[in-house]
């Protein structure tokens, strides 16, 4: 039986037991997989755990309540997903926000509120 | 007047623009390379689904380039590319369409070259339909097909003969480079119009991974021929990527079923099937699919099968349309027990089998009538061509059989020399120029007087001219043969005594000629 990076995540994951992971990996000879394994462990773990990465970009400077604001409407999008948010600002949005994750895209923004004019 | 309604129409354009931030589901892309992408994300996808790269600082300027989503895996997703990858980069977003693949149908695809995905590339402006049809679609069910029953005539005496292919059958084409695969082909297009001129069979034309040259060169062939203007040229050439090579004949065969639907009769080549086998391969190694026999995936007879098995012979309560397929494979030294010929040669109703051995002995087309069959065509065979043909079978075997004794040039009774040399001429009736497919009655005027022992005083040397000539005396003075057979389809009595009469007169007068 042959086990796949996936595969060792899981156990990983399963387990938490690094030194006893850590062994099995070299009984297995696949110590090499170990930075594939890890970057697929924290894909794993964020997916189990229901955290998403969420970045946040607005054109000006936002208060702590729209802060919030924002990042509830976020988890909503994400079906109820933890969000740990990471803001950033960029002026040539104009106005308004942009939400991106690996997995969606809200573009909230003047500047995409033009480029969708432009295109329609 | 029209800066005034420029601007108004823009006014409404702008009142009417509403626009709500919606949640859209994404994708990124993790690795790019060999018209091959890995993408994180897109939850929602579907198997074979169109999904859009937006490419980074590109994004909204129309210049998107589309994929195919072809494995959904726990992490990710790999798709094909379908054009240019160049400028795809890591890290760009993708976004799923919601629809598969389709291709623009319909009859203005007529008489245009196009590439898989529907594009022109004849140079004579982009296509105004606005029907299409998505290019994965299921085979007609088992109520919705009728038996093969109205022939399609070739135009090529070996074939329509011995090897008769019916309407909406799959008879393959297989043989060695340079055997002249492509120019059966290019002959059955080109006798459509001989057929029937005011409808003729519609014939779609697939050329997979071919050179743009010799495309060019068909393209021209066919037009100088008036061929063009029933037929629809589907390309991906050499240069294109695998994705379009593995596109091409789904794309051509819905252009096809648009006409079998409608009720029309369509043949459709795909040239050729080995290539495309070559392009699924790499997309399945590139994906990461488990090699198996010769590193073909494990779904090859699928990709084929599924394929040939559209072609059909609709029910008259569907239309009575019908798709013929003539699938093309190249076979390396001769090798059909090969993969994907064995693949294919079961998949189809029958094969055509060309050897170069038969090219460079100077028989062309270079059919093996012994290794050739079709399994269902003799039931749309034309009472004419029955009549005559079954013999023509019987006797070339006998002939066959013989030859091999020959070789060692020992004394022969003078009934093995008669065999011998009916055989000899049998094989010259069936000798045709390339190009210049011979219509349905001509056909079975040549063949009458052969198997009925006419030539058998001829030399062999100028049985060609004979026919030539015979074929055209017929069409100068008694032309009634020909609108009979046309009309009837088959030899009755009368028409027998008629035909007989003709040839001995036109016999006696060739003879008179050189003494």
């Amino acid at each position: 039986m042959k086990y796949t990076v996936s595969d060792y995540a899981n156990i990983l994951y399963e387990t938490k037991d690094a030194e006893a992971f850590a062994k099995l990996l070299e009984r297995h000879y696949v110590i090499s997989w170990l930075p594939r394994i890890m970057e697929r462990f924290h894909a794993l773990r964020k997916k189990r755990e229901g955290i998403a990465d969420v970045t946040i970009t607005s054109a000006h400077s936002l208060s702590s309540a729209q802060k919030d604001k924002i990042s509830d409407l976020a988890a909503h999008a994400l079906e109820g997903k933890n969000v740990s948010a990471d803001f950033s600002l960029d002026p040539s949005l104009i106005g308004g926000f942009r939400i991106e994750s690996d997995e969606i895209l809200v573009r909230g923004s003047v500047r995409d509120t033009l480029e969708k004019l432009v295109n329609a | 007047m029209a800066k005034n309604d420029i601007i108004k129409n823009l006014e409404e354009r702008i009142a009417t623009f509403q626009d709500k931030a919606a949640v859209e589901k994404i994708g990124r892309v993790i690795a790019i390379g060999d018209g091959i992408a890995e993408i994180a994300g897109l939850s929602d996808v579907v198997s074979s689904e169109m999904i859009e790269f937006v490419s980074s600082g590109k994004e909204g300027t129309g210049g998107e380039v589309f994929g195919l989503a072809l494995n959904l895996q726990e992490d990710k997703v790999g798709a094909i590319i379908l054009g240019d990858d160049k400028h795809i980069r890591e890290g760009d977003i993708v976004k799923g369409t919601g629809s598969v693949l389709s291709v623009p149908v319909g009859e203005e695809l007529l008489g245009r070259v196009l590439n898989p995905l529907g594009k022109t590339l004849d140079g004579k402006g982009d296509l105004k339909t606005s029907q299409t049809l998505p290019v994965e679609q299921d085979a007609p069910g088992i109520l919705d097909r009728e038996s093969v029953n109205t022939p399609l005539h070739t135009g090529v005496k070996a074939i329509d003969g011995m090897i008769p292919i019916g309407r909406g059958q799959r008879e393959l084409i297989i043989g060695d480079r340079q055997t002249g695969k492509t120019a059966l082909a290019l002959d059955a297009i080109i006798n459509q119009k001989q057929e029937n001129a005011e409808q003729p069979v519609i014939c779609i034309y697939v050329a997979i991974g071919q050179k743009k040259a010799t495309v060019a060169q068909l393209v021209r062939e066919l037009e100088e021929r008036d061929a063009l203007s029933h037929t629809i040229v589907v390309a991906a050439f050499a240069s294109d990527p695998a994705s379009l090579w593995y596109l091409a004949p789904y794309a051509a065969c819905s252009m096809g079923e648009y006409f079998r639907d409608k009720g029309r009769d369509a043949l459709i080549i795909y040239d050729d099937l080995s290539k495309h086998a070559w392009a699924y391969r790499q997309i399945s190694l590139l994906l990461k699919r488990p090699p198996g026999r010769e590193a073909y995936p494990g779904d090859i007879f699928y990709l084929h099968s599924r394929l040939l098995e559209r072609a059909a012979k609709l029910s008259k309560e569907k239309g009575g349309g019908s798709l013929t397929a003539l699938p093309i494979i190249e076979t390396q030294a001769g090798d059909i027990s090969a993969y994907v010929p064995t693949n294919v040669i079961s998949i189809t109703d029958g094969q055509i089998y060309l050897e170069s051995r038969l090219f460079y002995q100077g028989v062309r087309p270079a059919i093996n009538v012994g290794l050739s069959v079709s399994r269902v065509g003799s039931a749309a065979q034309t009472k004419a061509m029955k009549k005559i043909a079954g013999k023509l079978r019987l006797e070339l075997a006998q002939y066959r059989e013989l030859e091999a004794f020959v070789q060692f040039g020992q004394d022969l009774d003078p009934e093995t020399l008669k065999t011998l040399e009916k055989g000899r001429r049998l094989t010259e009736i069936l000798k045709q120029s390339n190009l210049e497919p011979l219509p349905f009655e001509k056909q079975v005027v040549e063949i009458f007087a052969g198997t009925q022992g006419y030539l058998d005083d001829i030399p062999v040397d100028k049985v060609a001219a004979f026919q030539k000539e015979l074929v055209r005396y017929i069409g100068n003075f008694e032309p009634q043969i020909y609108e009979t057979l046309k009309k009837e389809r088959e030899i009755s009595e009368k028409l027998d005594t008629l035909l007989r009469k003709a040839i001995e007169k036109m016999k006696a007068a060739w003879k008179q000629a050189r003494p």
